[in-house]
């Protein structure tokens, strides 16, 4: 949480020109990762197919992030619009649809349409009786995915998806190879991210700080708080519901466990391991993390529910800003032992 | 610099996974070992490690050494997830998956797409032998047509009248359209009601005043897992089985553990995928069982770790008469393949049209305390229905088992 320091009058704020430049410089650096993830996960024995999961994890993380991270809403049911995203891919192409745009498209429509019913009787509300309210709504999705069977295939879900190939004239990429699904996953994460971070970075993001912030200041503001919160569940369904979709092509299938309040929940897990709460880029790493984390841990140990558990419990005691925070504390941990006196002074400073 | 050596050890460890993938014949074993199927999981991986020891005692397969390599099957992407690193990186040849008919569904889907031989070791899911059935897939347990076709018949002896309690998703409702299907083909048994059962369901008064009030004189249960020890616990509470006989078509031993001894009692007709007195073969892996694991939590073996020893046994089996590990081969070798050690009364056997596998069903009833030699004693056999008999009809068969494009 930011402290409020009222004594002390309000830094300059730095020129527009400037944070824009030091944002776009953090993309570049987070795309030219990124673009190199498919080399790295063989190296530590993974197989490169993960590396498509955490970009689609980490989309849903950051579109969940919005509201968490951002407008101070803790959401459990987001399962319900990521399932909602999977079974518009499924359904549309049991029903013939194959085009890929159409699909992802519709995907994102659904996910947001979703979001914005759950919203209009969720978005007055806030702390625990939101996180129960879309906890119940999450599940009600749920018992729909497992029993409506005609639609969603009930238990076993819908399967045998295709992938196809988008030929633009020039060039033609079939999605059915993993590197090629790779970077179209990229492609759209990355779009995304950055529509996200623009809004984000929009007056609308600045009231929607604020909510997190002070709810009430806001209200007496002048600013309908509510439609605001009911715009934020909206847009965070809508790209949840895009990622949903996503998974739908990644597992070639839909099943209603996408739609299970653990899937709610590790999104939530994920976002705060990754220090969600206070950056924009956390959930990438939190994604990262808990995806390659239980995958690496499961294959050497059976028992990897224990460690998995054991980590998550020691970021939230020990580390309540995630992985980020706990890295800064150990660099400067490190520099306090081996660097000179005053560099031990400014580490107790960033350690504070 | 740095770089050269990461790529150094994954030469050399890509190089070590090759090798040793030619030493030994690996399976992948993708079965509960978390969550609410865990406890299902370690009766898994009893039956498969036996099947390992004996083959394995015999000289392996084609001369090698058999292997496992346990994972959590956790959640359907998960298990596919860890499926590819498994293939890919490990040098797996073939997968058994637990983790009931979600996670059979994806391994289904996985195995088609790979080109690789998954079997399902537990659940008892008819779409799996349907709509989702594909070359490269076979289901160990008995669908839910198999079961009805073997159970109705005995439950007609019963009375005139029964009763469905169904568990409200795709298991339970498939359950009791296939026994509803049977009812109508037996013809003079009459069904007085359904109550539907939603997941997650702990009070059962309602219901079982219903059941009451609609006077049957058989109670047919199709409920699974948690809720039907909770059920059977609550129809015991209310005396239920003084008014009517209650029939479990599908009953696993770890329920009837789970409710003790004496609530056994109310269970006038069940149908087990296996019991260890139908035969000399199944007596004696009941002792084997119960030399190797005298801690188990079960102190019998359970249908799940028979099952395991089954799927594992059948696939190595169609492997040693292929020559090959190849999957074409191999599938071609199961659809084909009869196994003699089918711990059950006929052998075993695969039917090429849905990759179902060909079992007999056993339907059980209580065993009067004074009779009983054990604590697990719990029952006595009342028929065996031979496999042949209770399969549906080949003609029904649709999916499409050629090969995936």
């Amino acid at each position: 949480m930011t402290q409020v320091d009222t004594n002390t009058p309000p830094a300059p704020a730095r020129p527009m020109a400037r944070r824009q430049g030091a944002m776009a410089a953090k993309f570049a650096a987070l795309l030219a990762v990124l673009l190199v993830l498919p080399f790295i996960v063989p190296l530590i024995g993974m197989n490169v197919g993960i590396a498509s999961e955490i970009v689609i994890y980490s989309l849903f993380a950051i579109a969940f992030n919005i509201l968490l991270g951002f407008t101070g809403l803790p959401s459990f049911g987001h399962a319900a619009f990521f399932g909602t995203g999977a079974y518009m891919v499924a359904i549309l192409q049991y029903q013939g649809i194959e085009n890929t745009a159409v699909a992802l498209l519709t995907a994102a429509l659904g996910g947001g349409i979703a979001a914005g019913l759950v919203g209009v009787l969720v978005c007055k509300k806030r702390g625990i009786y939101f996180g129960l309210l879309t906890l119940a709504f999450g599940q009600m999705f749920f018992i729909v995915a497992l029993r409506w069977d005609e639609v969603t295939g009930g238990e076993t879900g819908l399967t045998g998806l295709t992938r196809s190939t988008i030929d633009l004239g020039f060039a033609a990429f079939d999605l059915n190879d993993q590197m090629t699904f790779y970077y179209f996953v990229l492609l759209v994460f990355f779009l995304s991210i950055l529509v996200i971070w623009r809004i984000l970075s929009s007056p609308f993001g600045a009231v929607l700080r604020g909510i997190k912030e002070n709810e009430l200041r806001v209200q007496y503001l002048g600013y309908p708080a509510y439609l605001y919160k009911w715009a934020a569940i909206t847009i965070s369904g809508a790209f949840s519901g895009l990622a949903g979709g996503l998974f739908a092509y990644y597992q070639y299938a839909t099943y209603p466990e996408f739609v299970f309040w653990v899937q709610s929940g590790n999104v939530v897990v994920a976002t705060l391991i990754g220090g969600g709460l206070n950056s924009f880029f956390g959930p990438i790493l939190g994604a990262a993390i808990f995806v390659g984390a239980e995958d690496l841990i499961s294959s050497y140990t059976e028992h990897w529910m224990l460690f998995f558990g054991l980590l998550f419990i020691s970021v939230v005691i020990f580390f309540p800003n995630g992985i980020p925070q706990a890295v800064m504390r150990l660099t400067s941990w490190i520099r306090g032992r081996t660097g000179a006196q005053d560099a031990d002074k400014a580490s107790e400073e960033t350690g504070k | 610099m740095k770089f050269t050596k990461l790529a150094a050890i994954a030469l050399i460890s890509l190089g070590a996974t090759a090798t040793y993938a030619q030493d030994s014949v690996k399976i992948g074993a993708l079965i509960p070992l978390s969550g609410n199927y865990g406890f299902l999981g370690v009766s898994e991986r009893y039956g498969i490690d036996m099947a390992l020891e004996e083959i394995n005692a015999g000289g392996g397969v084609l001369g090698r050494q058999v292997e496992v390599q346990y994972e959590d099957s956790g959640t359907a992407a998960q298990a596919t997830r860890k499926a590819t690193r498994m293939l890919q990186n490990d040098g797996v040849d073939f997968f058994v998956n637990g983790g009931g008919s979600s996670v059979s569904t994806a391994m289904a889907e996985f195995a088609a797409r790979n080109k690789v031989i998954d079997l399902a070791l537990d659940p008892n899911s008819e779409e799996l032998v349907r709509g989702k059935a594909n070359r490269y897939f076979f289901l160990v347990p008995p669908p839910s047509s198999m079961i009805a076709n073997a159970f109705v018949p005995e439950v007609a002896k019963l009375g005139d009248s029964v009763f469905f309690l169904t568990h409200d998703y795709s298991y339970g409702i498939a359950q009791t359209t296939e026994q509803r299907r049977v009812l109508e083909e037996i013809g003079d048994v009459e069904e007085v009601g359904e109550i539907r059962i939603p997941l997650g369901t702990r009070d059962f008064s309602s219901q079982i005043i219903a059941v009451r009030n609609a006077k049957p004189d058989v109670l047919i249960v199709n409920v699974a897992g948690i809720d039907s020890t909770a059920l059977l616990e609550q129809i015991w509470e209310f005396g239920l089985y003084n008014d009517m006989q209650v029939a479990i078509p599908l009953l696993d031993f770890e329920d009837s553990w789970a409710i003790g001894a004496d609530k056994n009692e109310m269970i006038a007709l069940a149908g087990v995928e296996w019991h260890y007195n139908i035969s000399d073969k199944a007596q004696a892996f009941k002792d084997r069982y119960q030399e190797k694991y005298p801690n188990a939590d079960f102190p019998v073996p359970t249908t799940n770790s028979v099952n395991a020893y089954l799927g594992v046994r059948i696939l190595l089996q169609a492997a040693e008469a292929a020559g090959s590990l190849e999957s074409e081969a191999v599938v071609k070798q199961l659809e084909t393949m009869t196994l003699e050690e089918s711990l059950k009364m006929n052998p075993l056997t695969v039917r090429a049209a849905d990759h179902q596998i060909v079992q007999d069903f056993v339907i059980v009833k209580v065993k009067p305390e004074a009779e009983r030699e054990a604590d697990y004693d719990l029952y006595e056999v009342v028929t065996v229905a031979a496999g042949a008999d209770i399969v549906s009809p080949e003609a029904e068969a649709t999916a499409d088992m050629s090969a995936f494009d």
